[in-house]
């Protein structure tokens, strides 16, 4: 029997037509409202965490978040680490940027492929996620896995990332600042793209302020704040570089910082290997026998912005009370200010410019009529929308 | 391997995730308007039996409590070359 | 430290207890009513951006921890205000900044608190997940005070 085998595999987020994460409720071809509809991803972690050991919640915390499974990890360890006035080992601290760092690279990848795919451009789709995966190879050389690297442990880090290891991961830098050459070109010069992103999907420095968003999105709207500069932790005191920001807060400007803060991202590591080299391998954790009673906030700049946690202490092995707060949290809201008023391609592309984690975003989006509440396109044909808008200007080139 | 917009058109079903109380009547539903026969398949931890979010307080999996299973694919998560595998063996036996 | 002798000028009997961990964590306990003002104060006058809210139930009764950042001094200031065990309510401040909006919603979903004047306390996460009325992170406590497993 032939039988042809359809099977949905990647790109990351699988179009179904039910149910819809953002509702736009549009008249014609402009978006007049916006509603966000949520919770088919509640797992109830903040209540988990309070059942397990302190070295458990660690595995439970990467797991928030497939993309940015480093961050929440890092928070948490801050957070403990000041209940208990730990001070971590300078290997430790070296180790802990570079995968921090390594992820935001991957992450940011990911965000331009995926940007690409909005606008129909699907060459940069395809090449941005190509030149990830040498990063999570990497991942996979240093911890044993392409995301959830259980990197991180009380006190320091788990595993080392010894010396013999260092040439290969400079190689896979000078490999990923290449490629990031090559997009930085087809992004930033492309008349098409300027068209398609700027002055779409505009945030002011006061809608900034107003949602307390973070990250890249805060940045591209000219608000200078990055958790890495602004309450130093791990070895980012330690290195130089450069917090990157723009001023026209909209698609394009938070594209240009994405991408520029991978240059720096790589100079981070860079910096934070030659620092390996002058500590003694193998010095990657303190012994931590106790938490104390108290509470701690912790924080960590995510490919996404701030992410905070903030650890209530009873004195024993759990945690009293776990508040995780992931930089999604307060930039997904703004959607309310950057897609009312645009048509309907240009509210894709603004949400996606927010980057939403994954874990917000499993089907995006549907276009209803505003009047009828009859569904004009649902995520799939609001892509293909987008895309059809840039061949059309692709044609007048 | 071939992406398909619309659950009518598949022929296998690949759930990942935990499974929650808001999803759990989605998926029904999604099994429901799939055409059978439909092969089933649990991806990793999460799809098999849960994982680290089974004792949650909005788990209502794991997915073969919901839907007829037909393979699982174990991994936190399952690295690509798994899946492929995995998927490749049950149409091997069909 | 100069922001905590700001306040205290400002607000000056309605600062409780202050914690001063470290020059960069401090957090001051407050009286309730006073949440709005300082919260303006602080974000409004002092340049501070809201991080978001942690509520908990304690014998004590609700508490919410209300996180601010100074990204300037990278000082998390943390207000903190103790609500009544069985009423517990306090006036939102989404009227102030959105900012506020979902968290107050999702203390309101998981711990039953009430946001005054909040101007949509709609189920943000709750919806076919667990039954209105019930709040999932709410505990029981035993006579002696101390919380059920």
């Amino acid at each position: 029997m032939s039988k042809q085998t359809l099977i949905p595999v990647g790109p990351y987020h699988p179009l179904q037509e039910e149910p819809e994460l953002f509702k736009l409720y549009c008249e014609g071809e402009i978006v007049k409202d916006v509603k966000w509809e949520t919770g088919y991803n509640h797992r109830g972690i903040e209540k988990l965490s309070e059942k397990k050991s302190y070295d458990e919640v660690f595995f439970l915390v990467e797991r928030i978040c497939g993309i940015c499974s480093t961050s929440h990890p890092f928070a948490f360890a801050n957070s403990l680490e000041e209940i208990g006035n730990i001070e971590i080992t300078m290997r430790a601290k070296y180790i802990r940027s570079i995968i921090g760092e390594l992820e935001r690279i991957h992450s940011h990848l990911l965000w331009v492929g995926l940007a690409g795919h909005f606008l129909g451009y699907n060459t940069v789709f395809m090449w941005a996620w190509k030149y990830r995966e040498p990063v999570l190879d990497l991942f996979e050389m240093i911890s044993g896995n392409r995301n959830s690297y259980a990197m991180f442990q009380i006190g320091g880090v788990r595993r080392d990332i010894e010396n013999a290891k260092i040439p290969a991961i400079q190689k896979v830098l000078a490999l990923v600042k290449k490629k990031t050459d090559l997009l930085v070109g087809a992004v930033m010069d492309d008349p098409v793209i300027h068209a398609r992103t700027k002055g779409v999907g505009i945030l002011t420095r006061e809608d900034i302020l107003n949602f307390a968003a973070v990250g890249p999105t805060a940045r591209a709207s000219g608000v200078d704040i990055d958790v890495r500069r602004d309450d130093p932790y791990a070895a980012y005191p330690l290195v130089n570089w450069k917090v990157i920001c723009a001023q026209a807060g909209d698609v394009f400007a938070k594209a240009e910082v994405r991408l520029l803060e991978m240059y720096e991202s790589i100079s981070i590591i860079e910096q934070c290997l030659e620092g390996l080299k002058k500590e003694k391998e193998g010095e990657i954790n303190v012994k931590v026998r106790h938490i104390p009673e108290g509470y701690g906030t912790g924080r960590a700049e995510a490919p996404r912005g701030e992410v905070f946690h903030f650890v209530v202490s009873d004195g024993s092995n759990s945690p009293a009370r776990h508040k995780i707060k992931a930089p999604s949290y307060s930039n997904i809201a703004t959607f309310k200010k950057s897609c009312i008023g645009q048509s309907i391609s240009d509210a894709t592309i603004s949400l996606a410019a927010v980057d939403p984690c994954y874990c917000c975003t499993e089907r995006l989006a549907v276009a209803l009529d505003r009047n009828s509440g009859k569904r004009i396109m649902n995520a799939k044909e609001i892509i293909e929308h987008s895309a059809m808008l840039t061949r059309k200007l692709l044609q007048h080139e | 391997m071939l992406l398909v917009g619309s659950v009518r058109h598949a022929d296998v079903l690949l759930v990942n995730g935990s499974i929650n109380k808001k999803d759990k009547p989605r998926l029904l539903e999604i099994y429901q308007q799939a055409p059978k026969p439909v092969l089933v398949v649990a991806i990793g931890a999460c799809g098999c039996t849960g994982g680290i979010f089974a004792e949650g307080n909005t788990f209502a999996g794991p997915v073969d409590k919901i839907i007829p299973v037909d393979a699982y694919i174990p991994g936190c998560p399952p690295k690509p070359e798994a899946i492929l595998a995995g998927v490749v063996k049950l149409l091997g036996k069909n | 430290m100069m922001v905590t002798d700001e306040l205290k000028k400002t607000f000056g009997e309605k600062i409780l207890d202050t914690v001063r961990k470290t020059d960069r964590r401090i957090s001051l306990l407050i009286d309730p009513g006073a949440l709005i003002p300082m919260a303006g104060h602080l974000v409004n006058e002092m340049g501070f951006r809201f991080i978001i809210a942690s509520a908990l139930h304690t014998k004590r009764g609700f508490e919410i921890f209300y996180h601010f950042s100074s990204d300037q001094t990278g000082l998390i200031l943390n207000l903190l205000v103790i609500l009544d065990k069985d009423k517990p309510e306090i006036e939102s401040l989404t009227n102030m900044f959105e900012a506020t909006n979902w968290i107050e919603r999702e203390m309101h979903e998981l711990f039953g608190i009430n946001f005054l004047n909040h101007p949509n306390l709609d189920q943000l996460l709750s919806e076919g997940n667990w039954a209105k009325g019930v709040y999932p992170y709410r505990k029981t406590f035993k006579s002696n005070g101390e919380a059920e497993a």
